[in-house]
């Protein structure tokens, strides 16, 4: 069981929360944050799991008034997770004949371009961690893994671009 | 130009590069590889990039930074509260029931300034019910222990003394920020002297900028704690009330129309407010003053 979004006491329902125009409000927001983390082109499904995920825990938002924060804290949390679902869908569409994504070419890279090839989990942690500046375990507590984990994502995903900026020039 | 280049990177590579990119990666870069990398062509500019490497990252990574997280991301409102032992009064907004509620602190404190020992064992020290003397340093004093800090102070100035914020005969001390070293917080300290030179108020004010962070919240929690107890004049209602202020701030919420909390330490009102833009209040005062 994945430890989930910020959250919150059970309560099975409430009605004094309209989420359908907060998250209306919210959404610009949301997409550019998921954008930040994710990719622009991954950030239509992060928003889009962010309302499934907010509608169907909307009993558990404690209170009310922080509801912008809190759907900001689900999309941070789902823009973690959606490599699993990218992962799931690769899968199925093995069998398929599409043009398959390449990793860039080695070769005078830019590091903005390794980043925006990592997957979205590691570029997640990396914008949060050095894009944002929170530190591990605050990263830890958004993402909703260990602070051991988030140490260990941080420190291999560094090393793994810092290897492949290095061999660019090399 | 382009022909310089292809020629530089046509040299014939150095059979140390790769080990040394495996060493730096590992961060076991040793005196021989800085010693080989000086003179040689192929791996000095690598050791030079990965310096270099931190700062780039971060450059980059803000760069990718479309929106700011919304201010309260990591607030104690969205996990489990902590505040509810705190001997306060709380409400969303400022407004009609907060006066109702101050004056029913000034029924409770005025009754235990007139029956002593009624409330014994009560949430504060003695050295947090009335004392003798005046609430606050002077500014002169506040001044100088904070400039001790490295605060910059500039002089203050009269206060309207007509209108609905009137307050005649009243004046800034002085105003004193805090140095630019916290780490995206500041704060500021504007004691308020009557037409005698007397402290009767001090104002506090706390912005966070950039990312709010929970490291940086509690620094300027730290901060705003620190300049409540260098302005009460009673060192033992100034750590009271300082050590209040910093557990108090982080657990005020993001909420629309703001939250806050207030206290009393005997005649002296604490009074802490959160604006939803991510900026604090803090007002120190006489009870009697609501």
């Amino acid at each position: 069981m994945e430890a989930i979004e910020p959250g919150l006491v059970q309560v099975t329902r409430r009605s004094d929360v309209d989420l359908d125009s907060a998250f209306a409000s919210a959404r610009p927001r949301l997409i550019r944050i998921a954008a930040s983390l994710v990719g622009v082109d991954g950030a239509e499904d992060v928003v889009q799991d962010t309302y499934i995920t907010a509608r169907a825990r909307i009993g558990q938002l404690r209170d009310p008034a922080a509801i912008e924060a809190w759907l900001a804290r689900i999309a941070v949390h789902r823009s973690f997770r959606i490599k699993r679902r990218g992962k799931r869908l690769q899968e199925l569409l093995q069998a398929v004949p599409l043009p398959r994504w390449t990793p860039p070419p080695v070769g005078r890279l830019e590091l903005h371009e390794l980043v925006e090839a990592l997957p979205a989990r590691e570029r997640a942690v990396v914008v949060l961690q050095h894009g944002y500046g929170y530190s591990l375990a605050e990263v830890a507590e958004l993402v909703g893994i260990s602070h051991a984990n988030a140490r260990k994502i941080s420190s291999r995903t560094r090393a793994r671009l810092l290897r492949a900026w290095l061999e660019a020039e090399a | 130009m382009s022909d310089q280049r292809t020629d530089e990177r046509a040299q014939p590579p150095c059979p140390r590069t790769r080990s040394l990119i495996d060493r730096l990666v590992a961060e076991r870069v040793t005196a021989d590889d800085r010693s080989h990398a000086s003179t040689c062509p192929s791996c000095g500019p690598l050791l030079l990039r990965a310096i270099r490497f931190d700062d780039e990252l971060r450059r980059t990574a803000e760069g990718m930074v479309a929106e700011r997280m919304p201010y309260g991301v990591l607030d104690p409102a969205l996990a489990p509260r902590l505040a509810a032992d705190l001997p306060t009064v709380r409400r969303a907004a400022p407004g009609l029931a907060s006066l109702f509620a101050a004056i029913a602190i000034v029924v409770v404190a005025m009754t235990v300034a007139l029956a002593p020992g009624s409330l014994g064992g009560g949430t504060h020290p003695p050295a947090s019910q009335q004392v003798a003397g005046p609430l606050f340093r002077p500014s002169a004093d506040i001044f100088r222990s904070v400039r001790a800090k490295d605060y910059s102070c500039i002089p203050g100035h009269s206060l309207p003394t007509s209108g609905p914020s009137a307050q005649p005969g009243e004046r800034e001390g002085g105003i004193c920020l805090t140095p630019k070293e916290i780490e995206n917080a500041n704060a500021s300290i504007i004691p308020i002297e009557n037409g005698d030179g007397q402290v009767v108020q001090v104002t506090i004010k706390g912005s966070l900028w950039g990312t709010e962070t929970l490291t940086s919240r509690a620094e300027l929690a730290t901060v705003m704690g620190s300049l409540t107890t260098e302005s009460i004049a009673d060192p033992g209602r100034a750590a009271d009330a300082g050590a209040f202020v910093q557990r108090a701030l982080p657990e005020l919420r993001v909420l629309p129309a703001g939250d806050n909390v207030q206290i009393l330490f005997g005649d002296l009102r604490v009074s802490l407010l959160r604006y939803p833009g991510g900026s604090y209040i803090l007002v120190l005062g006489p009870a009697s003053k609501l």
